[in-house]
């Protein structure tokens, strides 16, 4: 292991993280961000993705880098610390804490490819935007020193920044799905191609974060060397550093990371407004004073406090469990998931709340509580965080008991 | 302060805690406990109190003194440890966690009277019983060298096994209240007088919480001397160990340890059930095997998780926080209020989700379920853990917000 470490310290000696930097400096950076975010907020809606602008200002940042080792130029923060970067970006803007979760965990898909290829996109020290989807509706079919891909993948958030694109493939040969390697079921596996290679169909037409670009991605009869391919979520790195071992639980818990982010800022923007004396209509006494509302917003900001707590005793939890899971199933991320689903549904009730609280102000575009609502509603119907994997949990939790 | 501690030791230097039991070492004796509380369970209901075998049982697992300090014959557990054995104790049976966490915060009532009262009861070493109520329904007049004391107070948990009993009382001098010295209200203290002094007054016939002899406690026209005052739960103590200057926030947050415990023991017990096998009627299925209860299973385990971490989230902050606060009003506790309340709340939900899964089964005297329901919406009742305590926390909130 010294050996393997010393080479990759020697391949990319040229790079060190520039500074080093800690939680603090990550958050400060995060809130000199809010002046543009907060200006460019019609913008982001409107487009349907993060503008240019943005993206460059969370690449100086080094969001995308946060996770990745310090010697391949990144920051190294632990997971507990990206967590809490990936809530406040969130609290800043939904879609920005979507795409800054989906890019920093992205960001370390080359290191389950190969180290060749970790190696090549890192080597510049600097932060890459990576996208694409687990979703198998992709087929590879066998050709001499790879395959030939084609397949539209779904919601793939920031494809439009991205510099490289992964989509998984159905693995066939003659036509035919290859048997899996480790069980019933065909054999899957992920291709992650630089973004030159992808069309992307305009799709993203939708009710909540809508600004972060998920749109379809596709591929039509590429030509995919063998060493492109991955397994996602669940394979192995080359690399010894804890978060690939921790890979599938890091990323599950940080869709509960932009839950909490949002709810944060729909309990701000109410405080907000109720800080300006607001008056409701046939009401004798300004919101603010009233009993109904200081019993409500308690009430929401004490969920809110329960869903951070499981968040970060989850993040610690997995961070600080010295084992590396070798299971490629999800009943291994089923206590994550459990949590993920709780804390993201619990999100979705403080920032319903906070709206009905705030009355019919609230339901002007112009008002960051109904796009909260939206963000955390669509953000909630993805897979990694449905109510119906509360199922699988209960079936895990039955398991451990008996 | 080196004195003070020296002259403590001396007073109590034949008192050593007998084990320096660690929080591994409370759990275990807990654990041993589990068959004596079962068998007992009907008894504890019926007798509406904990039988004396159970009292004395408690006292040698050395539960009462789990937070006294060791130069007094205690444990000095640290809060976050005695709370997690409060949960344990609940989770055996809701009134047995209920005496437990009244009788453990009782315990260090003598330390908040004076040096020379903690002195004569603790210089034996061993656990004594406290109940009392810090509801100042009592009065006392002052004669010379005292008071006379008359007030009949409710819900003295634990009252009959008692050593020493507290009542608050509204402080008068010729028929009128005697004006505060920190506020517009008038001057209130508790008296803390041996049990031979008081009436019990046979009240408690209740809904949940059955067996905690939370009974009516009186005093008629008591001669009660100056030092046997004090101010409850925000008084400052002789002793500087935290635990005394934590005394509000800790009494706050330990109903919701029992509430954690009770929610813990519904789950389990909806677990045991479902592991019988049972088919519930005009189901085609054993009930362990449908989505609907485990989606339910799983959603109401999330929902606990999410408790248990905001408690221990909020319990090591309090015992964590370095700042001894000299506040004397509920806006120094309004956080740990707020937590506290949110917690019951959701444990209450937790036993009620478990009992509706249960089906008929639940509604008979025998099962445990109902009873977890009945413990939990009576404990959700007290003052400490009541939503309308929200109200207050919301100044809190918005100070910290705004």
């Amino acid at each position: 292991m010294t050996t393997l470490l010393d080479k990759q310290r020697s391949v990319t000696g040229n790079v060190r993280s520039p500074d080093g930097a800690t939680l603090d400096q990550v958050l400060s950076r995060i809130a000199a961000l809010a002046p543009m975010v907060a200006r460019l907020a019609p913008d982001i809606e409107q487009a349907r993705r993060l503008p240019e602008g943005i993206v460059a200002a969370l690449k100086s940042a080094r969001i995308y880098s946060m996770l990745v080792p310090r010697r391949y130029g990144g920051l190294e923060l632990d997971a507990p610390s990206a967590s809490r970067a990936i809530v406040a970006l969130a609290k800043l803007d939904g879609s920005v804490g979507w795409n800054a979760m989906i890019g920093h965990i992205g960001a370390l898909m080359p290191f389950l490819v190969s180290q060749t290829l970790a190696e090549q996109i890192y080597q510049d020290g600097k932060d890459h935007v990576m996208a694409g989807s687990g979703q198998p509706v992709g087929t590879a079919e066998r050709v001499p020193g790879g395959w030939r891909v084609s397949g539209a993948w779904q919601f793939a958030s920031g494809c439009q920044n991205a510099e490289w694109i992964a989509g998984t493939c159905v693995m066939m040969e003659g036509g035919s799905p290859i048997d899996s390697p480790n069980g019933p079921g065909p054999m899957i596996r992920t291709c992650l191609m630089p973004a030159e290679h992808w069309e992307i169909p305009d799709t993203w037409y939708t009710f909540g974060l809508k600004g972060t670009g998920s749109q379809h991605v596709s591929l039509t009869d590429v030509f995919v060397p063998d060493e492109n391919f991955f397994e996602f979520p669940f394979g192995a790195s080359f690399a010894p550093d804890p978060i690939f071992g921790k890979f599938f639980e890091v990323l599950v818990l940080a869709h509960a990371a932009v839950a909490v982010g949002i709810a944060e800022g729909a309990i701000a923007d109410l405080v907000e407004l109720a800080g300006t004396g607001v008056k409701q209509l046939f009401m004798t006494t300004s919101l603010v004073e009233t009993e109904r509302f200081r019993e409500g917003l308690a009430r929401l900001d004490a969920e809110l406090m329960a869903a951070r707590a499981l968040l970060e005793a989850q993040v610690a939890g997995v961070w600080q469990n010295p084992e590396r899971s070798a299971a490629k199933d999800s009943t291994r991320v089923a206590e994550q998931q459990q949590a993920a689903v709780w804390i993201t549904s619990a999100c979705v009730r403080v920032a319903e709340g906070c709206f009905e609280l705030a009355g019919s102000g609230a339901v002007y575009e112009s008002s960051s509580l109904q796009r909260r609502v939206r963000d955390l509603r669509a953000a909630a119907q993805h897979a990694t965080v449905h109510p119906r994997h509360y199922a699988t949990a209960g079936a895990a939790m039955l398991a451990r008991l008996s």
